[in-house]
Formats: structure tokens, sequence, C-alpha cells
């Protein structure tokens, strides 16, 4: 019946598996898990527990883990806008940046993605160290004994003090993106791109990862040849952009 | 009478807060028409998501009961 063009679906599902860990509950552990998978993939349907133990220190059980499996969607194919109308294909973007979210590079780009045909873009900013935060990591000397003392505490709250910086500057972002609401999906992560893009990887699929950051020697990603290195590693297309005029 | 013979049912209960309180709803309900549980094993759990968060926690609960072939 070729008239009958299939206006719905079929979708395809890869299985992931994710470990979650709460101190609280199972429940809050699968609540944490199922956020994480969900940043990437907002049509989740369920998630299954495979497995649940806790791990236990000083005779108390400190903290709750789960596993659990996670049905992915990763074809292309997408109901169409129109009821009833053949679905269409969508391309999906990975657009990786920090410091150049501010400016109209990254608009500018989704702009012209989305125009060409139907795509979605997840958008995943590595939360950058700050000073503070770099100075705490490499360890203060006490002059009167020599060790290095840094209170773990002051380390987590420089760290969480990041994580917030770069939060806001990706919900300014979002707020000017609100056009494209539907198709655009955003995640702050940790502060090595590599690992933040693996991480992605492994929950999702891309047919395009776009890594903005700044030219040449200011850039700290192109010191470490990431964009070479994610090319290898996962065998997508990788793009650089740069902000103009530098 | 040292020979008896069980029968099995297993039923899904769901509740928003917990697995705990999933697997004693399906419970409840079991008792309603069951008499004589002893013992209810979760067999499976997993949960419902909507819109990224998770909707519902699910146990299957497999429940065992004498069976009453007989009348005592």
């Amino acid at each position: 019946m070729e008239s009958e063009a299939n206006a719905t679906p079929e979708p395809v599902f890869r299985v992931v598996r994710l470990v979650s860990t709460s101190g609280v509950s199972w429940e809050d552990a699968a609540r944490r898990g199922v956020r994480e998978a969900a940043k990437t993939n907002p049509n989740l349907a369920g998630a299954v527990v495979m497995e649940q133990d806790t791990l236990v220190s000083d005779g108390k059980v400190v903290r709750y883990r789960l596993k659990l499996e996670v049905a992915v969607q990763i074809d292309r194919e997408r109901p169409n806008p129109v009821a009833g109308r053949p679905t269409v294909q969508v391309r999906r973007y990975l657009i990786v940046a920090n410091q150049t979210l501010a400016g109209e590079l990254i608009p500018a780009l989704v702009d012209e993605r989305a125009a060409a045909g139907p795509s979605e873009f997840h958008l995943l900013v590595p939360a950058s160290r700050s000073k503070e935060t770099q100075r705490l990591m490499t360890g203060v000397a006490d002059p009167m004994s020599g060790y290095t003392v840094v209170a773990p505490e002051d380390l987590a709250d420089a760290r969480t003090r990041d994580r917030a910086a770069a939060e806001e500057r990706l919900a300014t972002f979002t707020d000017r993106l609100s056009d494209h609401a539907e198709i655009l999906t955003s995640e702050v992560a940790g502060h090595d791109p590599f690992a933040a893009i693996a991480r992605v990887m492994e929950r999702s699929s891309f047919d395009e990862i776009i890594i903005s950051t700044l030219p040449g020697s200011l850039s700290r990603w192109l010191k470490m040849d990431l964009p070479s290195r994610v090319e290898r590693a996962f065998s997508v297309p990788v793009v650089v952009i740069h902000p103009p005029g530098q | 009478m040292s020979e008896s013979v069980y029968n099995v049912v297993e039923l899904i209960g769901t509740s928003a807060e917990s697995w705990e309180k999933a697997t004693a709803n399906a419970v409840a309900e079991a008792a309603k028409t069951l008499q004589d549980l002893r013992v209810a094993r979760v067999v499976e759990q997993d949960v419902t998501i909507t819109e990224g968060e998770v909707a519902l926690f699910r146990s299957k609960v497999r429940l065992s009961f004498k069976h009453d072939g007989e009348i005592d």
C-alpha cells in the first residue's frame, strides 16, 4: 500500500545502561539517573531496574546504587509537524561551547542549520574552572609546615560556583534561542570537554559535532587537540567555529 | 496434611512515591480477594517517565497462596 506513506514513526532504540547512586534512597538514585539520560533524550518512556545494591562503610549503608536500563531512540525519523503527512528525517547536532556562548556565533549557526532542514541540537557546556578553583586544586603550601592545606569544602564550594556560573551563562543563552526551544536541549558538564562529549555520545547519537572556541592560541581546547581527538574517537564529522573578527 | 499446592499470581503495583509503596499497593489489592497471603516477592521494578522525570515507580510482585481445592 504505497499510497499510505507512513505517518507514524517506527522508532529504533539503543539500550543504555546507567549506574546512579544516592545517599538517600534507590528512588532518588532512579530520579537522578532518569534526569541524566533525559538531558539528551527528551522522549524517554521508561527505565527498568536491572540491579540494586548498597555501599557499606563502617557497618552502615552510605549509598544506594541502582543499575538502570533505558531505551533511547537513535533513529532520525520523527512525526511530521503537519498531522497525517509522512514522517521526516532529522539531523542531530552536538554543539560544544563555553567561552563563545555569549556572541552571535552559535545562534547564527543554529538558525542556518535549522533553515537547511529538520534538525535537533544539543548544547553541551563544559564548566571551566575559575582561577580560585585552579589555585585550590594545585594546593596552597602552608608556610609553617610546608604541607599543602586545602579544605575539601573550599574546593567543593569553588566547583559549585563554577557550575552555577556555567548554568547561568547557559540559561541566558537558551532564553535567546527560545524560538528553537522545541529542537534544543542543553546541559552543563564537567571541566574536561572530551570526557563530557564521551558521556553524551554514550547515551545519544549525533550526525555532526560542532566545537565553538576562541581562535588559535587563546583556545585551551585547540591546544589539547580536542577536535581531532573527538573525530577519531567517535567517527563523527567535527566542525570548529570561532567568533568573527579575532 | 504435609503436601500442599500453591497458586501463584503476578501483580504490578504503582506509586508516585516509592517502590515500597508500589509493592504495598499491589499486596493490598491482592489481599482484597485472596486469603492467607504469606510472602510477596518483587520480581521486577521499573519506572515510567514523563517529560524527562520519573512519573511512577512500578513493582511487579509475585504472590503465592495455598490452592483451595477442597472444603476443610
